[in-house]
């Protein structure tokens, strides 16, 4: 089953959205791409959140080598016109590349010129943060390119430049900042959040990411499209499923993809179980940090029972390594899917006691109602998604507004989106519990689906054409997530750029926001209210092409290998 | 021998993500709900590295966070022990030579056990921590 494109939007781009375009180019799947004066793109900008109430998706920017950069802003036109997501394009010259800067417009691409002014050395005119966003702060220059251009010699200073330490008069320290991370026990991963605090209230925040910078977007750009797969999957462990998924529509995007129908039942039903697994994991991990151990060992027994599922599925509990480009590499059979039904039927069951366990408990009312407020404006500002949006009462939702294929279409699958106002992290704890039942339902469906029918999985592959552009849009468990490929046009079997813009990315920047005014005990809560995934927040990493001596086995050495380990 | 057959009845353990993707660390928590019960081994997962004996480290040592993983196996008491699991934190697995990752987990501090694999399952990183446990003891599985 695939969608039908409009033939009628190119036009519709070309007379109201974006006059001052260049070219225009349809790209599969309802998208068109604009290519525009760099100069502009802070005037359409504007045009674009005031006039078409359109939501900025990504800020990045592909090194073109000798011809400079290309400015990408991927905008999402879908509540003007249905699936329609617009790609501006702009040219810029290494010699000066500072373009216009869409930050001061809209918050949202504050960490996106961050971040390319750390790989690509591009600083926009304006911005209003210039500081390291991924790198160290002194680290020297840009990653990918090399090159270092001026910086600006003050930027805005964050708390950690005039922090006073703990030891001061009592007198002079109405303020203390504490660093918290990276290591700290109470946050899984690695990062850095200032919370200046005056007595016991936090009154401002800072966060420095790139603790787990690594980079699997050049990874993936030098692995090629087929290989890429296995390195997507592993930007994040938790919702692994979600960037498979992602990748392989924006790769399937790059060409008129044929994928078998009973493949997209198998990708939903695994990125339901993925979803599953997901917010059940974020309970526990928030019923730990509230020390509601109790919940923190029921949701993940639950989760467990899920993990079976995925493993008989797949044959593996974290990492599927079942995408392929053009379908799946394994099916799932008519007497695993019968088998998997009754558990799920059982464990929706049990997850639905979940919902006034939470929501009824006392304790967990008074650790989470009103702590880290987010009101619908400040996240409709400030770009949050998934969740943590829908939690502000904002109905967005990627398989609703942008779906990764046909199969989410409400009348193929019964589903609904999930919305609360209570603004906070009582209000994310429900809409994720609530989600669990909506996802349950989702696979049941796929699963009966499954039982019923027999299908191809897979349809080879075509030559991907050059010159030629995917976006894979998904809703990850954390969120709206956003995989933009554009293909070599010297090399078949590599892309030129890797873009991934993951869900974290936009709520990890709204953490700042959340905790102002919050009680520093209750600063875990909150950060772990965002579901925050510093793995996909930093996702980045540059394989040097010199890299250290290889060292490759002989056949006699292998053959002695397999002996010693008794193969 | 008495002491240390003592020591590997109750070895607290510390967590440390030096910047893997997560996978790793789901799997280590996997192992210690009632599931997996690491418990029954005695072991413990503790906040303070001051409290444990066992430093449990995933991921890839990036270089923003290798004098984090320096300084917090310093502040442990000794007799201390590391174990790596997966792939990443044994060798730096893909993202070796990265220009931001430091390699593994042994090119920073000394390692004791060896758990490899994208991610390791639970049953395997406990048997990575039972073995360790063996060695403490001075016994040979």
């Amino acid at each position: 089953m695939k969608f039908k494109s409009d033939p009628t939007l190119v036009d519709f781009v070309r007379t109201e959205v974006a006059p001052e375009g260049l070219s225009f180019k349809p790209l599969h799947e309802n998208r068109v791409a604009v290519r525009i004066k760099a100069e502009d793109a802070d005037k359409l900008a504007e045009r674009f959140i005031s006039k078409f109430k359109a939501r900025l998706i990504h800020e990045t920017a592909v090194d073109l080598e000798g011809e400079g950069f290309d400015m990408i802003y991927i905008y999402d036109f879908s509540k003007v016109r249905e699936r329609l997501v617009v790609v501006l394009e702009a040219q810029i010259s290494k010699d000066d590349p500072s373009p216009p800067s869409v930050a001061k417009i809209t918050w949202q691409a504050s960490w996106a010129e961050r971040e390319i002014h750390d790989l690509l050395g591009i600083s926009p005119k304006g911005t209003p943060d210039p500081r390291k966003q991924f790198l160290p702060y002194e680290w020297p220059n840009a990653a990918e390119s090399g090159t270092a251009p001026p910086r600006p010699d003050k930027g805005p200073s964050g708390p950690q430049e005039k922090w006073i330490p703990l030891g001061i008069m009592p007198n002079d320290a109405y303020a203390t900042l504490i660093p918290i991370g990276p290591y700290h026990p109470g946050v899984i991963e690695g990062q850095t959040v200032y919370v200046k605090v005056e007595g016991e209230t936090v009154v401002s925040a800072d966060i420095k990411t790139g603790f787990h910078h690594r980079g699997i977007q050049k990874l993936i750009e030098r692995r090629g499209y087929h290989k890429g797969v296995f390195a997507a999957e592993r930007v994040c462990g938790i919702c692994s499923a979600a960037h498979g998924l992602t990748y392989v529509t924006a790769c399937e995007n790059l060409y008129e993809a044929e994928v078998p129908d009973r493949a997209l039942y198998i990708r939903t039903l695994l990125l339901e179980l993925n979803r599953v697994h997901s917010h059940l994991l974020w309970i526990g991990v928030v019923a730990d940090v509230i020390g509601w151990k109790t919940g923190f060992h029921l949701s993940w027994g639950l989760r467990e029972r899920v993990m079976d599922i995925i493993e008989s599925i797949t044959g593996n509990r974290v990492n599927y390594g079942i995408w392929r480009i053009g379908g799946m590499s394994r099916d799932v059979s008519k007497e695993l899917a019968e088998r998997a039904l009754p558990t799920v039927k059982a464990l929706k069951a049990e997850m639905a006691q979940l919902l006034p366990a939470v929501a009824a408990h006392s304790v967990v009312k008074s650790r989470l109602v009103g702590v880290g407020p987010l009101s619908y404006a400040d996240a409709f500002d400030g770009g949050a998604v998934g969740p943590v949006a829908r939690a502000s009462n904002w109905k967005i939702d990627v398989r609703a507004d942008n779906p990764p294929h046909a199969m989410y279409d409400p009348k193929v699958i019964s589903w609904e989106v999930i919305t609360d106002d209570d603004c906070d992290t009582f209000g994310r704890t429900l809409v994720r519990v609530k989600e669990l039942l909506v996802s349950s339902d989702i696979i049941v469906q796929c699963l009966e689906h499954l039982a019923r029918t027999t299908g191809e999985v897979r349809i080879e592959p075509k030559v991907i054409p050059v010159n030629s552009e995917g976006i894979g849009l998904n809703e990850a468990p954390r969120g709206e997530l956003v995989h933009y490929v554009r293909a070599s046009e010297f090399n078949m079997n590599l892309p030129q750029a890797y873009r991934i813009r993951t869900p974290s990315y936009r709520n990890n920047a709204l953490i700042p926001k959340m905790l102002v005014g919050s009680n520093l005990a209750d600063v875990p809560v909150v950060m772990g209210s965002t579901d925050q995934c510093l793995a996909c927040t930093d996702r980045f990493e540059v394989i040097r092409e010199s890299g250290g001596p290889s060292h490759s086995m002989s056949w006699a050495e292998l053959v002695a290998l397999g002996k010693r380990r008794g193969v | 021998m008495a002491v240390n057959w003592a020591r590997s009845g109750s070895p607290w353990l510390i967590h440390f993500n030096t910047g893997g993707c997560n996978g790793c660390d789901i799997e280590f928590v996997a192992a210690i709900t009632p599931v997996y019960d690491v418990e029954r081994f005695g072991i413990k997962l503790q906040g303070s590295p001051r409290h444990a004996d066992i430093l449990a480290v995933t991921g890839p040592v990036t270089v923003q966070i290798a004098h984090s993983l320096k300084r917090v196996y310093d502040q442990m008491p000794s007799p201390k022990f590391v174990v790596a699991l997966g792939t990443c934190a044994v060798s730096g697995a893909p993202f070796r030579n990265c220009y931001c990752v430091h390699g593994g987990v042994d090119s920073v501090i000394p390692v004791d056990a060896y758990v490899p694999g994208c991610p390791p399952k639970p049953e395997a990183m406990i048997d990575g921590i039972a073995k360790l446990l063996q060695k403490i003891r001075g016994t040979k599985g």
